[in-house]
C-alpha cells in the first residue's frame, strides 16, 4: 500500500506527462496544419513536379511525292537516324586515340578527324561534340556494342530525299532545327511540320510514364503530305539536258521549266549547278540553293518582244503584215538605240520579220504605235505597254508559285523618272526590265492556250493518311489577256520564228520534223550589280516556246547564264530546247502535225 | 411428391434449437483486422497489376515505335532502290537504246 505523498507524486508526474503530451500534440497539430493546409499548394506542386513529367510528342512531317507517269514516287520522306556525340570530359587524353580508332573502324570515317573533333572540344572545355550524324540504326548498334566511355548516340528524325539531287531547288531541305529551308520545304513548312503533341504523365522512379487517369495527353497532328505536279521522268531528263548544255558551253548556270499550258502545272523545274539536299551542309556556295526559275530575276532580252508585239496586235495597232521602214537605230533623247546585230536598216519590214529577225527597232515602232502619235514615244503608249506587261501578263509581281524565295522582278512605271523614253524603248525589247523564268513561262502559256493566264503551281494534291489524293484546283489569274485574233496571229508569227528565225536549230539535223513549234529567243546583257551599266561580254540567253503550236501540250523555257562561248541564245539554248521537245513528243506520245 | 419422401419428412425432428453466433471482443477485433488485411491485399494486388500493365503498355509502345522506324527505313530504302539514279545505274538500263524513230498509226 502506497502512502499519500507517493500518490500525489504519481499524479503530478502523470499530469506533467499528460501536459507534455498535450503540448507535443498541439505543436504537432499546428505543424501539420501549417504543412498540410497552409502550405498545401506549395507541397502539392512540389510533389506533382517530382512525379509528373511533361513530354513533347513529335509530329510526323508530311511527305512529298511527284508523278511517275501514271503513278507517284516519293521525293521527301522521314527516317529515324542517329547522332554520334562525345563528351570529352569522360575520355582521358590517353584514350582519345583508341576511341577515335575504334569509331573509325566502325563507321569507315577517318580516325584523325574524330580525334581532332574530340581534342578541339576538350581544349574548348566543351562537354558535347557531334562526331557524325545520319548514322543508320545498324551502325548505331555496332557503335553501342563497343561500349565506349564518353561516347553516346541519340535518335533524331531526319528528312531524307531518296532521289538525291532530283528537283533539289524545288524541294529545298530541312535543317538541323527541323525547319524547312528554301523551296517547297520552306514555303509549306507550317503545313508540312504539323503540330507536336504533349503528354503530362506521372512517372515511376525511372521516369517511365505510368498510365493513370490523371495523365493529360494531347495527340500530335501529323504534317500534311502533298503530291507535286512534277513528273520525275521529265524532271530527270531536263536536269540531264541542262547539265550537259551548261558544261558544253562553259556557262555559269542555267535553268529549265516545263509547264502544262492548260493548267499552269509545272512538270519540271531544273537548276544547274545543283546540290544534294541529303548533304546540304556540305555545300559551300549557298547560291546553288536558289531556284533559278523563281528565285533569280534577269533581263530577258528579245524574249520580251513577244509581249510588246502582243500589246500591239491586241490593240489593233499592228498586224503581222504591218510594215515599217527600219532605220537601224532610233535616236532617242541623246542616245542611239539600235538593232542587236548591226543596224540592219531596210524598208518595208513586216511585224513577222520583226520577231523572226529580232529587230529592236520593230518593237520600238510598236511602242510608238501604242501611243496616240506614231512618230514619238508618248506617256499613253508607255502606260499601255506597262499595263500589258504587268496587268495582262503578270510581270513585276510574284506569281505565287509555292517557292519560298520567289522574287517579283521589276517593271519601271511609265509615269516616273525611270519611265523615260530611252528606258521604255529598251524595255520594249527586254532590257531594263527584270523578270523570272516562271513569269515568262506563265505569260507564254497564256499565248499558247488562247489567252488564259494560269498561276504556275507545284502542288497537285493533298495526300491523306490512307493515301487518298485530294486535288488542288489550278487558279486562273486572268482570262482573255489578249484577244483570240491577236493570239492566233502571234501564234503564227512565233511558228515562223521557230522554223525560219532564231529558233531554226530546233529542227536541225532532221529533229522534230513534222511538228509545229512556236517560240522566241532572247539574249540580254547582264547589268552590273552596282547599276552602272552592263558587264562586258556577259550575256544571258533564253528560249521560251511551246508545242505542238496548234494544240500546245507543254511550254518550255531554257535559260543559260554567262556562256563561255560566242553566240546568242540561238546557239546556247535552242539546241537543248529542241532536244527537250523531241523527248517530250515521244514521252507524251504526240504524233507529228504533218 | 413421392411417398418415400413424405415418410422421411414425417420422421424428422421439426424443432431446431436456434444457434446464437456470438463473438467476443477479441474475436471481433481479429475478424475486423483480418478483413482489413484481406481488402488491403486485394487492393495491393490490383495496384500491382495496373502497374505491370503500364510497363507492358510502355514496352509495346516502344516496340511499335521500333517497328514504325523499321518500316520507315524500308520505305526509304525501297524509294532509293527505285530512284531514277539507281534505275539508270542498273545493268538493264545500260542495255537500253533511245527511241529515235517512232512511227504513229493514225
Amino acid at each position: 500500500m502506497t502512502n499519500y505523498s507517493d500518490t500525489i507524486l504519481q499524479r503530478r508526474r502523470l499530469a506533467i506527462l499528460i501536459l507534455g503530451l498535450a503540448i507535443f500534440g498541439v505543436v504537432l497539430g499546428v505543424r501539420l496544419f501549417y504543412l498540410q493546409v497552409w502550405q498545401h499548394g506549395k507541397y502539392l506542386a512540389e510533389a506533382i513536379s517530382e512525379h509528373t513529367h511533361k513530354y513533347d510528342i513529335p509530329a510526323r512531317r508530311g511527305e512529298l511525292y511527284v508523278h511517275d507517269g501514271d503513278g507517284r514516287s516519293p521525293v521527301a520522306l522521314n527516317q529515324q537516324l542517329n547522332v554520334l556525340y562525345a563528351d570529352p570530359s569522360y575520355i582521358s587524353a590517353k584514350a582519345r586515340t583508341t576511341v577515335a580508332q575504334q569509331l573509325a573502324a566502325a563507321t569507315g570515317a577517318k580516325a584523325a578527324d574524330y580525334q581532332h573533333q574530340i581534342e578541339t572540344a576538350a581544349a574548348a572545355g566543351s562537354q558535347y561534340v557531334v562526331l557524325a550524324d545520319r548514322l543508320s540504326n545498324d551502325l548505331a548498334a555496332k557503335i553501342k556494342a563497343l561500349n565506349l566511355a564518353g561516347v553516346g548516340l541519340t535518335q533524331h528524325d531526319y528528312r531524307t530525299y531518296p532521289e538525291g539531287t532530283l528537283a533539289a531547288q524545288v524541294l529545298g531541305f530541312v535543317n538541323a532545327s527541323d525547319q524547312g529551308q528554301y523551296g517547297i520545304e520552306q514555303y509549306l513548312n507550317d503545313r508540312l511540320a504539323g503540330q507536336p503533341g504533349r503528354l503530362a504523365a506521372k512517372t515511376d522512379t525511372r521516369g517511365i510514364p505510368i498510365a493513370t487517369a490523371d495523365n493529360v495527353q494531347q495527340a500530335p497532328v501529323d504534317g500534311q503530305s502533298y503530291v507535286l505536279t512534277i513528273d520525275r521522268n521529265i524532271q530527270a531528263m531536263v536536269e540531264s539536258e541542262l547539265a550537259k548544255q551548261v558544261q558544253a558551253v562553259h556557262a555559269a548556270s542555267g535553268g529549265v521549266i516545263v509547264m502544262d499550258p492548260a493548267s499552269g502545272a509545272i512538270r519540271a523545274m531544273a537548276s544547274y549547278p545543283t546540290f544534294n539536299p541529303n548533304a546540304y551542309s556540305k555545300t559551300t556556295d549557298y547560291s546553288v540553293f536558289l531556284n533559278q526559275a523563281a528565285d533569280v530575276q534577269f533581263e530577258p532580252g528579245s524574249g520580251m518582244k513577244v509581249f510588246t508585239m502582243a500589246a500591239g496586235l491586241d490593240q489593233g495597232k499592228v498586224t503581222p503584215d504591218t510594215t515599217y521602214d527600219d532605220p537601224g537605230c532610233y535616236h532617242i533623247d541623246d542616245r542611239n538605240v539600235c538593232n542587236a546585230e548591226g543596224d540592219k536598216p531596210g524598208p518595208n519590214k513586216t511585224m513577222t520579220a520583226v520577231l523572226k529577225d529580232s529587230l529592236n527597232t520593230g518593237v520600238m515602232f510598236v511602242l510608238r504605235k501604242l501611243g496616240a502619235d506614231p512618230d514619238k514615244f508618248t506617256l499613253a503608249g508607255k502606260q499601255l505597254l506597262y499595263n500589258y506587261f504587268t496587268q495582262h501578263f503578270g510581270f513585276g509581281e510574284r506569281t505565287g508559285i509555292e517557292q519560298a524565295n520567289e522574287v517579283a522582278g521589276a517593271v519601271n512605271q511609265a509615269s516616273n523618272a525611270a519611265g523615260n523614253d530611252v528606258n521604255y524603248a529598251n524595255m520594249s525589247f527586254g532590257q531594263g526590265v527584270s523578270v523570272t523564268m516562271v513569269q515568262m513561262v506563265a505569260a507564254m502559256g497564256a499565248i499558247a492556250n488562247g489567252g488564259k493566264l494560269w498561276q504556275p503551281h507545284l502542288v497537285d494534291a493533298r495526300l491523306s493518311a490512307d493515301g487518298t489524293a485530294t486535288p488542288v484546283a489550278p487558279k486562273l489569274v486572268r482570262d482573255h489577256v489578249i484577244s483570240q485574233q491577236a493570239d492566233q496571229q502571234l501564234n503564227q508569227m512565233l511558228e515562223v520564228v521557230a522554223r525560219h528565225g532564231s529558233g531554226w536549230r530546233i529542227y536541225e539535223n532532221g529533229k522534230n520534223q513534222g511538228y509545229n513549234i512556236a517560240g522566241k529567243t532572247g539574249t540580254a546583257q547582264i547589268p552590273k550589280p552596282d547599276g552602272t551599266g552592263y558587264i562586258e561580254g556577259a550575256n544571258v540567253g533564253s528560249f521560251t516556246g511551246y508545242a505542238p503550236a496548234e494544240s500546245p501540250k507543254f511550254v518550255v523555257m531554257v535559260r543559260i547564264d554567262r556562256p563561255g562561248v560566242d553566240g546568242y541564245a540561238e546557239t546556247t539554248t535552242v539546241p537543248v530546247f529542241g532536244d527537250i521537245c523531241s523527248w517530250l513528243f515521244r514521252y507524251y506520245g504526240i504524233p507529228p502535225s504533218s | 411428391m413421392s411417398t418415400a419422401v413424405m415418410t422421411a419428412r414425417r420422421n424428422q425432428n421439426l424443432y431446431r434449437q436456434p444457434t446464437k453466433l456470438q463473438l467476443g471482443p477479441t474475436s471481433a477485433t481479429f475478424v475486423v483486422i483480418a478483413l482489413i488485411v484481406v481488402l488491403a491485399l486485394l487492393y495491393l494486388n490490383q495496384i500491382t497489376k495496373t502497374g505491370l500493365f503500364t510497363y507492358k503498355v510502355s514496352s509495346l509502345a516502344a516496340q511499335r515505335a521500333q517497328v514504325l522506324a523499321q518500316k520507315q527505313d524500308l520505305s526509304v530504302e525501297a524509294a532509293r532502290l527505285q530512284s531514277i539514279q539507281s534505275t539508270q545505274a542498273t545493268a538493264a538500263a545500260h542495255h537500253m537504246v533511245p527511241t529515235d524513230q517512232v512511227s504513229y498509226v493514225r
